[in-house]
């Protein structure tokens, strides 16, 4: 009796030292980051309107600060969290302020652009890390890495920093089920992510 | 009572109407989507500035077949013209609003291909926005994209193959989330009165003469606006000079500063205030001084293979040029350069002149002017030595007790960095001496041959790099042992005694 009993718990052992092994080998242990935010100065109001300024480009993927720029302001125009201006206003102060592309606006220039926009803030991005690198498997496995603040027009605070690094890895389930394999998709992820991460956070600083 | 029941059900009607139309701004009102006009898709993949016409007919294609009525192209490719629009990316709320009004449509879809790529794995990712050319707000926006690896049929049967095969798919993607309806509101967009505002200069000195251009975008008739500048607890007015230009020339304020700018006007009793920059009076020249660490020789720096001069300004502010130039001590200009700010953190000169030559020994003057934003000037010098003279080594000999004594020396002022002294018999080295300071006295003894050939070379280097070798010959040495040898027999000593 004795014995079976043994046998019968050395086997419920098994088991679930089985079904963690299976977990672990067949889901992986890809348990994506959160964006890291860091409110610097909590805004006193919840923000309603927003200038996306046009993104740089530190990456070697061509156009990359173009891609994010595009993808980002589309999905936070579809979150419908705040209003965002469109890109030809921000472009003609850009042109009038003699602002050339790949340079970043400084703080008298980012007080113009926000007055003249009549936004309060500004979002300011750079892609640090944006490619497509092939795996042992051949798959695509995209991979980038941004940088974004909001920043407050009128005094020029940065209101929060967000550093965000994904690859389209860290979303396979099993197999190649869920694995991300175009910039623009890992993209539209990550701006997603980002945005629903800001609107969480500003919302409860601003409560607070 | 049924005509006043009519009269008072009419005139119920008209107060709702009333009442409708003053709430209509604010309340607004849900609209269909029926009609879009579709501007031409961004390409990503062709550079900044690239156009993708057949993505742009796919989307009006799959618009039209949802119900949903494509402006034509022909019009809108005169409007772009007409307004000098090469990309999408430049149509600011004016353009949107008034393309709105010129093609009779509430909505605009502007589109960016992100990826369009056959090379490793075919795939393609778009972006779409819809603006609401009411007000010039976006409404929607859209991302997606498709690879290949999205299609894997299990007999391989209608999988796509290239891009051009994905690109219907996903725009159908797309046209399927499209929204149907919006609710908008109606009201006068603040952010396309003003079309540009110049202020020139921006740096300037007390009491000079500014210009402030303004130039609007009459897309409102009826708005009437009474522009004004605030400056320094000042409102200038400015004139109305054209039918959509504002202009006025004033002083600037006398104290020195930075004061800030806004420009104030009025839209249907509400006012605006916009900060349109910095006005920057400055009388005073900026404080700048050369520094270059080197060794002093003729009070100044002297010149060794190059000079390094740092320019250094006592409060740092932003300078609109520069320029340099190095001067003989009688004001002769030999080399000049110049160029816009910023300043350079360093200059380098090499001794040389406008042509390339090498400068001869002497005194120079390196002249650095600058101007500040507002035009006044600043100088600093500095005074350089160029010695190109190498060390003049002289070399003296003397015998005593059979031991000859050369004492090495250095005619010129600059100081040695290194020597080295090797003496030779019949082409052999009999002794080599390596040292820093001179003058230097070595000894050695006398080789017994009669007529040994005896020899010296020198080489000397001085601290500013020059470097010197000279060849002494044996004549000197055994003349002098001939004329001991002679004193030695005329005073009637024997070698037996």
């Amino acid at each position: 009796m004795v014995g079976q009993q043994n046998f019968k718990y050395n086997l419920k052992r098994k088991l679930c030292w089985l079904t963690i092994l299976v977990i672990f080998t067949v889901g992986g242990c890809s348990i994506a980051n959160l964006p890291n935010v860091q409110i610097l100065n909590c805004p006193k109001n919840s923000i309603t309107k927003v200038a996306v300024l046009p993104f740089k480009n530190n990456s070697k993927f061509l156009q990359g600060g173009d891609l994010f720029y595009k993808v980002f302001s589309a999905k936070l125009i579809n979150s419908h969290w705040v209003d965002v201006c469109p890109e030809g206003d921000i472009r003609a102060i850009y042109r009038q302020l003699e602002i050339f592309p790949g340079q970043q606006p400084n703080l008298q220039q980012l007080r113009i652009i926000a007055s003249r926009l009549h936004v309060e803030y500004l979002i300011l991005g750079k892609v640090l890390r944006m490619e497509e690198k092939r795996t042992r498997q051949g798959e695509i496995n995209p991979i980038i890495a941004v940088s974004l603040q909001i920043v407050n027009g009128r005094t020029g605070k940065v209101i929060l920093v967000t550093h965000h690094y994904r690859e389209g890895e860290s979303y396979r389930k099993i197999m190649h089920f869920g694995m991300v394999d175009t910039v623009t998709k890992l993209a539209a992820i990550m701006s997603s992510e980002i945005i629903e991460q800001w609107e969480r956070d500003i919302n409860e600083c601003v409560r607070k | 009572m049924r005509l006043l029941k009519g009269i008072n059900n009419r005139f119920l009607l008209v107060v709702i109407l009333f009442i409708l139309t003053l709430f209509y701004p604010i309340v607004g009102l849900a609209q269909p989507i029926d009609e879009v006009a579709v501007l031409p898709i961004q390409d990503l993949t062709h550079g900044a500035n690239g156009v993708n016409f057949n993505c742009t007919k796919l989307l009006e294609k799959d618009l039209s077949i949802h119900g949903i009525k494509v402006i034509s192209d022909k019009k809108i490719m005169s409007f772009l013209v007409r307004h000098r629009i090469r990309w999408t990316g430049f149509l600011d709320t004016y353009n949107i609003i008034l393309l709105g009004k010129e093609l009779s449509t509430h909505y605009i879809l502007l589109g960016t291909l992100c990826q369009y790529d056959n090379k490793i794995e075919p795939r393609v990712g778009l972006t779409l926005t819809l603006l609401n050319t009411d007000t010039g707000s976006s409404i929607w926006g859209w991302v997606g994209s498709l690879s290949i690896k999205d299609f894997i049929h299990p007999l391989g049967l209608f999988e796509p193959k290239t891009a051009k095969d994905l690109l219907p798919l996903l725009i159908n993607r797309a046209i399927e989330q499209f929204p149907n309806k919006f609710e908008f509101t109606k009201s006068v967009c603040p952010n396309c009165i003003i079309k540009n505002i110049i202020i020139r200069p921006k740096y300037v000195k007390s009491k000079q003469l500014v210009t402030c251009i303004v130039r609007v975008n009459k897309i409102y008739p009826k708005v009437f606006l009474n522009m004004q500048l605030y400056l320094n607890n000042h409102y200038i007015k400015l004139n109305s000079v054209a039918p959509n230009k504002y202009k006025i020339n004033f002083l600037a304020p006398s104290l020195q500063g930075s004061f800030p700018m806004y420009l104030i006007y009025k839209i249907n009793k509400k006012l605006y205030k916009l900060y349109v920059g910095n006005l920057c009076v400055d009388n005073q020249a900026p404080q700048i001084r050369l520094i270059s660490r080197g060794i002093h020789i003729w009070n100044a720096v002297a010149l060794k293979k190059r000079l390094v001069i740092l320019p250094r300004l006592k409060n740092p502010e932003p300078i609109s040029r520069w320029q340099i130039s190095v001067c003989t001590l009688d004001g002769e200009k030999i080399l000049s350069q110049d160029g816009p700010g910023p300043l350079p953190s360093k200059f380098f000169w090499r001794g040389q002149d406008a042509s390339g030559a090498m400068v001869a020994t002497g005194v120079y003057k390196i002249v650095l002017d600058i101007w500040d934003m507002a035009g006044n000037k600043a100088e600093a010098s500095i005074r350089v030595a160029v010695i190109r003279t190498p060390p003049q080594i002289k070399v003296s000999s003397k015998i005593v007790n059979n031991k000859l004594f050369l004492t090495v020396k250095n005619e010129t002022d600059i100081p040695l960095s290194f020597w080295r002294l090797e003496v030779f018999e019949n082409g052999n080295l009999l002794k080599t001496e390596i040292g820093t300071k001179l003058p230097v006295t070595v000894n050695f003894s006398i080789p017994n041959k009669k007529f040994a050939k005896l020899y010296c070379i020198v080489t000397a280097r001085d601290i500013l790099g020059n470097i010197t070798k000279r060849k002494f010959s044996n004549t000197f040495v055994f003349n002098k042992v001939n004329k001991e040898k002679k004193q030695k027999s005329n005073n009637g000593w024997t070698t037996e005694f």
